[in-house]
C-alpha cells in the first residue's frame, strides 16, 4: 500500500514535470536537459549569494530566462493568447541568439516579473521597465533601448479630464501596479487605482469608473485605436526610458545584454521592431 | 476462569466502580442486573478491557490481563467473545464474511476452514441462506444471532453479552434468548448484562445484583428472586416483575 | 442591430480569430492537470497527516506531533492560498530550474493536504464506535481493526469529500497565471489583452469552468448515491 502511495506520488511529480516541458507559457518549448552543472567557477565580484546562485544557474543553462507581462502592447503582448510576442521579445530573441541560447518566454504580472528578477528565479526582465533610484538599489539595468511618453487616457463621452495639466489628486486615476505611472502618482501625492492589467483599467475607464489613465505612449495608442470610446489627451504627463532588468550584481550578463542593445540601436532595429509591432 | 480484584474505574470525577471483587467459575452462567447508571455494563466490558481499569485487576485463565500487553491482551480477546445491544456487524461485509473475517486475519484458520465453520454454525441457527447477504437485508433478532455466530467462530472459552436484547423489537427477543439458552445448555461459560428476568430466573447459575458501582447482592435464582434480601433489590424487584 | 452584431464580433475575435480557442483549450488542459496532481499530492500528504493527528489525539505522550500537525493545519487553513503561491514561488522554490507547474502543483497540494487531512480524520470518526469494539473485542489488533473494518465504511465518508475537494481546486487554480502557468484564466487575461476587451475572454472561462464542475458535481452526485445504495444492499 505505502508503495502504491509512493509510486503515484512519483507518477505525479513525473507528469507535472513532464508538462511543464510542453505547456508552460514560454515561446520555445525547451527541451528539458538540466545538463550537469560544470564545475567552472563563475567570477563572482558582487559578494551576495543570490547573485551566486543567480551567476551559476544562467552559466550553466543552455536557456535564457526572460520574464515579462503580457499586457504592455507592442513591448509584449500575445496575439493567440498563449504565445507572448512584441518589441521586448524581439530584442530577447536577439540577446539569446548572440549568447548562443534558448530564449524561454516567462509571462506574469508586472510586479512579479521584477521580483522573479531579483530572486533569480529569471536571467533578465523586460516588460518596459523604466529605471528608477529605487530600482537600481534591488537590481541592476542595462543601457535604456527605449524612450517612453507617459501620456493620459481618458474617457472621450466621459470628459473627466480636458488636459495633462489638469491632473491632480482629486481625480480618480487608473495606473498598473508597480509601473513608473504608479510611481509618479505616488510621489505627487495622489493614490492611483493601481491594477494589475491595463485591460481592467481601461474596462474601468470606458464604464466611467475611473477618470483618466496615466500609461505609456505606445500601448495607450494601441489601447485606443481598439476602443473607440477611449482618447489619449496632447502632451505628456513625463517622459520615461525603459531599460532591461537583471539580479543585482550579474555583470556579465549585463555586458552581454549592453552589447547587443547598442548593436540593435546602432542599426536602427529596435525602431525597426517597434513598426513591426504597431503597424498591424 | 476470570478473577476480579479490587476493581475501580472512573470516569472523570464520576466513580462507576467501586471496589468490586468476584469470581466467575467455568461453566458458569452469570447474569447481571441492576438499575441504569449502576454499573454493569461498565463492569462487563472492563472485563475483556473495552473499558481500561482505573485501579485493580483482572485475572483471566491464570494471567493477570491488566498488567498485559496490548499484544497479549489481543491474544486474551480470542477467548472472551463478546456480543454488543447494537450488534455491532460489519456493514461492508457479507455474513459470511463477518464471521470469518477475524479467524482468516489472525490465522487460526484457513479461509475454507473458516467457511466450512461458519456454514455449520449458520446451518445450525437456521441463517444459512442469508450468507452472502449483508447485515442491512437483515432483522435486528436475524442480526444478535449473527453477532453471536461471529463470536462462537472464535472458540470462545467465555461470552460476554451486552444487553443483547435491549435494542430489539419485542418479537425478535425471543429468537435470541432462545440460542443463548441453548448455548447454557451446552456449557458455555456467559456473563449477561440484561434485563430479561424470565432468562435469568430460567438460564442463570447464579444472578448478581449491582447497584451504585458495587455487587450488592447475589445468588441462586431461585433465592434472589423469591426472598431478596437487599431493600434496593426489593425495590428494583418490584418495579421490573 | 449592431449591438448584436458587436457582440459576436467581440466573441469571434475572443475565441475564433487567430486560433485563440486552443489557448481556452491548453489552458484548462493545465488547469486540470494542476488540480488532478494537487489533490494526489493532497491526498498523499493529507493521509500521513490526518494519521499522525488521529494517533496523537489519542495517545497523551504524542503532544507534540499534535501542536505540530494542529499548527501546518491552522496554518493553511487560516492563510489565503495566493499568499503561499507567491511564499512557495518566490521565497522557497527560488531555484531557476525549478518549474512553475511543480510549484502550482507542490503549494496547491500542500494546501490541499490540510483540508484532505480533516476529510479524512472527520471520515474516520464518523465509523460507530462500535463497529472498532467489534473488531478488536474478537481479538483484532488496532491496526487490523483500522484496515479492514474501519477504513473501507470511512472510504465511503471520504470519497465523496476528494472529490469536491477537486472541484474546489479547479476553481481555486485560476490565481496560478501569477506565476507563469498559463492555464486558462492567464489565456482568457493574454487575449483579452490583445484584443482590448476583457469581456469575452472572462465569459467564455466563465462558461468553461461552470460547465466543467457541473458536470463534475452531477457525476460526483451519482458516484455518492452509488456508494450509498451499497450500504443497503
Amino acid at each position: 500500500m505505502k508503495k502504491g502511495i509512493a509510486l503515484l506520488l512519483v507518477a505525479a511529480m513525473t507528469a507535472a514535470m513532464a508538462a511543464c516541458g510542453n505547456s508552460a507559457n514560454e515561446t520555445k518549448a525547451p527541451a528539458a536537459d538540466t545538463q550537469a552543472e560544470t564545475s567552472d567557477v563563475q567570477d563572482t565580484e558582487a559578494a551576495d549569494t543570490a547573485a551566486d546562485t543567480q551567476a551559476e544557474a544562467s552559466g550553466d543553462s543552455d536557456k535564457l530566462i526572460m520574464v515579462t507581462e503580457a499586457g504592455f502592447a507592442p513591448y509584449e503582448y500575445t496575439e493567440d493568447g498563449q504565445t507572448v510576442v512584441g518589441v521586448d521579445v524581439d530584442i530577447a530573441n536577439a540577446i539569446a541568439e548572440a549568447m548562443g541560447k534558448e530564449l524561454v518566454v516567462q509571462n506574469t504580472t508586472f510586479d512579479g516579473a521584477l521580483l522573479a528578477v531579483q530572486q533569480g528565479k529569471a536571467d533578465f526582465a523586460a516588460a518596459g521597465i523604466s529605471v528608477t533610484e529605487e530600482r537600481e538599489k534591488v537590481m541592476d539595468f542595462s543601457v535604456e533601448y527605449a524612450t517612453s511618453k507617459q501620456v493620459v487616457v481618458v474617457n472621450k463621452e466621459a470628459g473627466r479630464v480636458d488636459s495633462v495639466d489638469a491632473l491632480s489628486g482629486d481625480l480618480v486615476i487608473g495606473v498598473q501596479t508597480g509601473t513608473v505611472a504608479d510611481y509618479y502618482c505616488q510621489d505627487e501625492g495622489w493614490t492611483p487605482k493601481a491594477y494589475g492589467k491595463f485591460m481592467e483599467a481601461a474596462m474601468d475607464l470606458k464604464n466611467d469608473k475611473i477618470d483618466c489613465i496615466i500609461m505609456d505612449a505606445l500601448p495607450a495608442e494601441e489601447m485606443v485605436a481598439a476602443n473607440d470610446d477611449l482618447a489619449v489627451l496632447d502632451g505628456e504627463v513625463f517622459t520615461d526610458r525603459y531599460a532591461i532588468a537583471v539580479q543585482k550584481g550579474n555583470q556579465e550578463l549585463l555586458d552581454q545584454i549592453n552589447a547587443v542593445l547598442e548593436q540593435l540601436i546602432a542599426d536602427g532595429k529596435i525602431e525597426e521592431f517597434t513598426i513591426n509591432h504597431t503597424t498591424k | 476462569m476470570i478473577d476480579v480484584k479490587h476493581l475501580n474505574k472512573s470516569f472523570g470525577d464520576v466513580h462507576v466502580l467501586k471496589d468490586i471483587t468476584e469470581t466467575i467459575e467455568k461453566g458458569e452462567k452469570v447474569v447481571i442486573i441492576g438499575p441504569s447508571g449502576s454499573g454493569k455494563s461498565t463492569f462487563l466490558r472492563c472485563l475483556n478491557l473495552m473499558e481500561i481499569p482505573t485501579s485493580g485487576e483482572i485475572w483471566f485463565e491464570g494471567k493477570n490481563i491488566t498488567a498485559s500487553k496490548s499484544k497479549e491482551v489481543d491474544i486474551l480477546r480470542r477467548k472472551m467473545g463478546m456480543v454488543f445491544q447494537h450488534f455491532n456487524l460489519f456493514p461492508h461485509l457479507t455474513i459470511l464474511g463477518n464471521i470469518t473475517l477475524a479467524p482468516v486475519r489472525l490465522k487460526l484458520m484457513t479461509k475454507d476452514e473458516a467457511n466450512k465453520k461458519a456454514m455449520a454454525l449458520l446451518e445450525r441457527v437456521g441463517l444459512a441462506d442469508k450468507a452472502n447477504a449483508y447485515p442491512a437485508q437483515l432483522s435486528g433478532g436475524q442480526k444478535q444471532r449473527i453477532a453471536i455466530v461471529r463470536s462462537l467462530a472464535m472458540n470462545p472459552d467465555v461470552i460476554l453479552f451486552d444487553e443483547p436484547t435491549s435494542a430489539l423489537d419485542p418479537e425478535m427477543v425471543g429468537e435470541v434468548l432462545d440460542l443463548m439458552r441453548q448455548l447454557a445448555d451446552e456449557g458455555m461459560t456467559m456473563v449477561v448484562v440484561t434485563h430479561e428476568m424470565g432468562f435469568a430466573r430460567e438460564v442463570a447459575s447464579r444472578v448478581l445484583f449491582m447497584d451504585e458501582g458495587r455487587i450488592v447482592e447475589q445468588n441462586t435464582p431461585k433465592e434472589f428472586f423469591e426472598s431478596p434480601q437487599n431493600p434496593r433489590l426489593k425495590e428494583f424487584l418490584s418495579k421490573v416483575l | 442591430m449592431s449591438w448584436f452584431q458587436d457582440i459576436i464580433d467581440s466573441f469571434t475575435a475572443a475565441f475564433i480569430e487567430k486560433d485563440r480557442y486552443l489557448a481556452y483549450f491548453e489552458g484548462f488542459k493545465m488547469t486540470l492537470l494542476i488540480s488532478l496532481f494537487a489533490v494526489i499530492v493532497g491526498v498523499v500528504i493529507g493521509m500521513i497527516v490526518a494519521i499522525l493527528k488521529y494517533t496523537s489525539m489519542r495517545k497523551k505522550g504524542l503532544w507534540l506531533i499534535k501542536l505540530i500537525t494542529d499548527l501546518y493545519i491552522g496554518i493553511i487553513r487560516g492563510t489565503p492560498v495566493y499568499v503561499q503561491l507567491l511564499i512557495i514561488y518566490y521565497i522557497i522554490l527560488t531555484s531557476r530550474d525549478t518549474p512553475a507547474i511543480l510549484a502550482a502543483v507542490i503549494c496547491f497540494g500542500i494546501n490541499s493536504s490540510a483540508y484532505v487531512a480533516e476529510i479524512i480524520r472527520a471520515g474516520i470518526e464518523a465509523v460507530d464506535k462500535g463497529q472498532t469494539e467489534a473488531g478488536r473485542s474478537l481479538g483484532l489488533s488496532g491496526v487490523t481493526t483500522m484496515i479492514f473494518i474501519v477504513m473501507p465504511q470511512a472510504i465511503k465518508n471520504i470519497l465523496p469529500a476528494l472529490g469536491n475537494e477537486f472541484i474546489v481546486l479547479i476553481k481555486e487554480t485560476a490565481i496560478v497565471g501569477t506565476i507563469t502557468v498559463m492555464d486558462v484564466t492567464k489565456a482568457a487575461q493574454n487575449i483579452g489583452m490583445s484584443t482590448y476587451n476583457l469581456l469575452p475572454p472572462l465569459i467564455i472561462t466563465a462558461i468553461m469552468y461552470f460547465v466543467v464542475v457541473m458536470v463534475l458535481t452531477k457525476l460526483l452526485a451519482i458516484f455518492e448515491r452509488r456508494l450509498a445504495q451499497s450500504d443497503r444492499r
